[in-house]
């Protein structure tokens, strides 16, 4: 019951990940490898605030949600001149340096949260409190989930509102053909710092729920690794719609823990999962280039 | 300077024309990498001006477009935009410190702002996005475009929204679409997408549009529509146009221009005085069958040209070179029973009443054939088909005696197929000369023109004829050589030209025009 109420909290979190990602990839078409670290960024801000500060869950998350925002302009901003396979490198080399600065920004002989010492390096952050929502702390597990499941639903709503405004359609507009949208007037590239700030902000809060589930934060939250799976459930769900990145979380999130079932030796387990994701995504590519529920295709 | 000080660019004493500058530009100099395409070059626009803007082929029609758009800075001279209430002005070049000012930049959008409208010769609507989306996202000052507005007060997002949608509404149906609000921007014809592109940037707000090759492509039905829409705008909304087009199209526009704009070695000259080059009598001899006036030049004699009318709306066109048809030869294209499909239904193959009853053609050596057909008739299917880039559903394609319809591109390529795609189809990062190696038939070692410059620099006359230049065999087996509107962006000493080069092509080959029917008719 326990391992099944973890994984949905797992769902809740990756819900988030993969739909604010789409609005940066299937609403304006830019595919960005730094969402991870924005999700890091977040996960950190809320632990420190929270561990050093004994913040509560709402002004923690909202502070990570602000230094996410602020932070964004490193992908929103190279956007104005690169394109294509250009814009990807460089949102590699912004998540190259997030990783590495939350790697390295540690020194063995000062407490943690200090200027000299901030995320404790590859040791990561141990004991995160519990979120602390105005005084109710959801220990319990199914209190936690339920939690969960509503921040994660609070998220789909804001985005689900937004991408379906004016404001979603001129994005839209503007991943179709940014140089018409120009044209007619529209300040695209303020526009899109506007959707690159939304989803890094909120991708921060499924950094700051991770951080208090898992209560334990290390670099690799912000890894490459990290950021091609969420890449891949967007891609795998489909783009530029609303349900295709939930079917990708689920499928990406339920299909590691079937394989689980499979009794692999556990010796190769790793390896053979990391061989079925890869054939699932080729498939997927071939079959439906959309993904499962996509809208959109990326370039 | 003083308007007085440029008689030259007066305007025509037209009613229907105000006397208000809406657009002055002077001393604009424009030169890429040494080449100089505009020199110097000094125009007004007055308020309801219809402006026919002409050139041959690369003398900077489109250069000097995208810099009146803000889509290309120039690299000296002064621009004014005068349309609406809060006149903007700007030198070039621009200081560095400009840049750093936000509210002050010389970008498409700052100048849309201005009034200032334009229109793409490949029509770029948001292909994902309705017809009426692609209306109302056009609408400038939508308060649901502010995120916080649109997560906070959706209330009233909504109700913008609501009275936005109606007016696109109420747009698509002046423009003959009512019914087709919730089609999608790249699902409809060549043609109503130009009416929306025109209506988007009407409703965005431009006094001023500028309409590039706006006849392009269209067959007859969609050119009045087109037309008619400019005239109602002309008309009721008093726009100021500036239109580049290409000399089959002028009679169409004979009736809505009032200023003639000629582009010639980078500067304007203003010239009412010579009259509309009128099409049929591109090279003197009169047109007397149903196809375009270069037709009557490739056919030589008429006496060989026999016409057909196919099933909705397509006309083929045949005429042979007496000495090298070889009827009892294998015929080197033979299409029977064919029937294409796009998606669920049925494109090529299609009688009067749209059942498919199968598309038949045979051409022989030494023999040239035009199809015309209306927009969203199928040439762009039929092309794809015989190329093998478009799976076809019955039928059979033989090109020289060899069956092909299971033969991928490449082999159809070798058994005798020159085809030549649409300009928009080259790869535009290539050099020329890269591009031509990459052609099968290039044996040419001569000079080629443009060879070091990329795809994309080209203009589109220039990039037209670089692809009819790879596309030509020049020598070898009998080949089918199949051209997609190679003329569609030719002046007329660029189309006479390469009629002759196709004219000058091994007799034996066997040659297919496709062709928008349309204003060519005589
Ligand atoms: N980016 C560029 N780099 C180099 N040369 C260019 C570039 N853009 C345009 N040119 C050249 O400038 C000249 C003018 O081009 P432009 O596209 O304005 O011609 P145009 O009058 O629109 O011709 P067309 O009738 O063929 O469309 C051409 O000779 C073209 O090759
Ligand atoms: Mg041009």
């Amino acid at each position: 019951m326990n391992y099944l109420l973890h994984l949905l909290v797992y769902f809740d979190i990756y819900v988030i990940v993969a739909l604010s990602l789409n609005l940066i990839v299937g609403y304006c078409g830019m595919l960005t490898l730094a969402h991870a670290g924005y999700y890091a960024i977040g996960g950190y801000t809320y632990a420190l605030l929270a561990l050093n500060l004994g913040w509560g869950f709402v002004p923690a998350v909202a502070v990570a949600m602000l230094v996410c925002a602020v932070l964004s302009l490193a992908v929103a901003l190279p956007s104005w001149r690169l394109r294509g396979d250009f814009f990807v490198l460089g949102t590699l080399a912004v998540q190259a340096l997030i990783f590495s600065a939350i790697y390295n920004w540690s020194s063995p002989d000062t407490p943690l949260g200090s200027w000299k010492n901030l995320t404790n390096g590859p040791f990561g952050i141990t004991g995160i409190p519990r979120p602390s929502i105005f005084g109710w702390t959801p220990a319990s597990p199914l209190s936690f989930t339920l939690f969960a499941t509503v921040v994660a639903g609070s998220c789909g709503f804001v985005l689900w509102r937004l991408q379906r405004s004016p404001w979603g359609r001129l994005l839209l507009a503007i991943r179709d053909d940014e140089l018409a949208a120009r044209g007619l007037g529209k300040n695209t590239r303020f526009i899109k710092i506007q959707a690159v700030a939304i989803a890094s902000s909120i991708v921060a809060v499924a950094g700051a729920l991770y951080a208090s589930h898992v209560r334990y934060l290390d670099p690799s939250s912000a890894s490459l690794d990290e950021g091609i799976l969420v890449l891949s459930m967007v891609i795998v769900g489909g783009l530029g719609n609303f349900k295709g990145p939930i079917v990708g979380a689920f499928v990406l999130i339920a299909l590691p823990e079937l394989l689980r079932f499979l009794s692999l030796p556990d010796t190769q387990a790793a390896n053979l999962r990391l061989l079925i994701y890869g054939l699932l995504l080729v498939l997927m590519m071939h079959f439906r280039p959309n993904g499962i529920a996509g809208a959109y295709r990326v370039q | 300077m003083t308007i007085a000080a440029q008689p030259m660019l007066e305007i025509s004493a037209r009613s229907t024309v105000g006397s208000r500058v809406v657009l002055r530009a002077q001393g604009l100099r424009k030169a890429f990498g040494g080449q100089r395409v505009l020199d110097d070059l000094d125009l007004i626009l007055h308020e309801g001006e219809v402006v026919l803007l002409r050139g041959e082929n690369g003398s900077g029609k489109t250069t000097l477009l995208n810099i009146l758009t803000g889509n290309l800075e120039p690299d000296t001279g002064t621009i004014e935009y005068l349309a609406d209430s809060t006149p903007r002005s700007y030198s070039f070049p621009r200081r560095w410190w400009q840049e750093l000012n936000p509210f002050d930049h010389f970008t498409p959008e700052f100048v849309a702002r201005e009034g200032i409208g334009r229109t793409w010769q490949d029509v770029r609507l948001f292909g994902s996005q309705s017809l009426r989306d692609n209306i109302a996202v056009a609408k400038p000052g939508h308060s649901g475009e502010n995120p916080l507005v649109a997560l906070l007060a959706p209330a009233r997002a909504n109700s913008r929204e609501g009275a936005f949608n109606s007016q696109a509404d109420a747009m698509l149906a002046r423009l003959g679409l009512a019914g087709r609000e919730q089609s999608s921007g790249d699902m409809v014809s060549l043609g109503q997408s130009k009416r929306v592109a025109i209506a988007r940037a009407v409703v965005a707000g431009a006094k001023i549009l500028f309409l590039d090759e706006p006849l392009a492509g269209l067959d007859r039905k969609g050119i009045t529509d087109v037309l008619t829409l400019l005239e109602s705008l002309v008309r009721e909304a008093k726009l100021t146009l500036v239109i580049v087009e290409h000399v089959f199209n002028f009679v169409h526009l004979h009736h809505l221009v009032n200023v003639h704009w000629m582009l010639e070695s980078g500067r304007l000259e203003k010239n009412h005085a010579e009259p509309i080059p009128q099409i049929d009598s591109i090279d003197g001899i009169p047109v007397t069958i149903a196809a375009p006036s270069w037709f009557s030049q490739l056919a030589g004699s008429p006496e060989h040209v026999t016409s057909e009318r196919l099933p909705r709306g397509a006309t083929l066109t045949r005429t042979r070179r007496p000495d090298h048809w070889k009827p009892e030869a294998k015929p080197v294209l033979e299409i029977k029973g064919l029937i294409v499909n796009r998606g669920a239904r049925s494109v090529i193959g299609l009688d009067e009443h749209g059942d498919p009853n199968g598309f038949d053609l045979t051409l022989h050596q030494g023999e040239i054939a035009i199809l015309q057909a209306p927009n969203g008739w199928g040439k762009s299917t039929l092309f794809d088909a015989l190329c093998g880039n478009a799976p076809i559903k019955r039928g059979t394609i033989a090109i020289n005696g060899s069956t092909v319809e299971s033969t991928p591109p490449w082999i159809r390529a070798q058994t005798g197929l020159a085809a030549s795609p649409s300009a928009a189809k080259l790869f535009p990062s290539l050099k020329v000369s890269e591009v031509s190696r990459l052609s099968p038939h290039s044996s040419s070692t001569g000079s080629i023109p443009f060879a070091s410059r990329t795809i994309s620099s080209l203009s589109g006359g220039e990039k037209q004829r670089t692809l009819l230049r790879m596309a030509l065999p020049d020598s070898g087996m009998p080949q089918l050589v199949l051209l997609d509107e190679p003329f569609a962006m030719l002046d007329d000493i660029a189309t006479r030209q390469a009629v002759e080069a196709i004219i000058g092509t091994q007799p034996h080959h066997a040659i297919l025009f496709l062709i928008p029917a349309n204003h060519s008719f005589s």
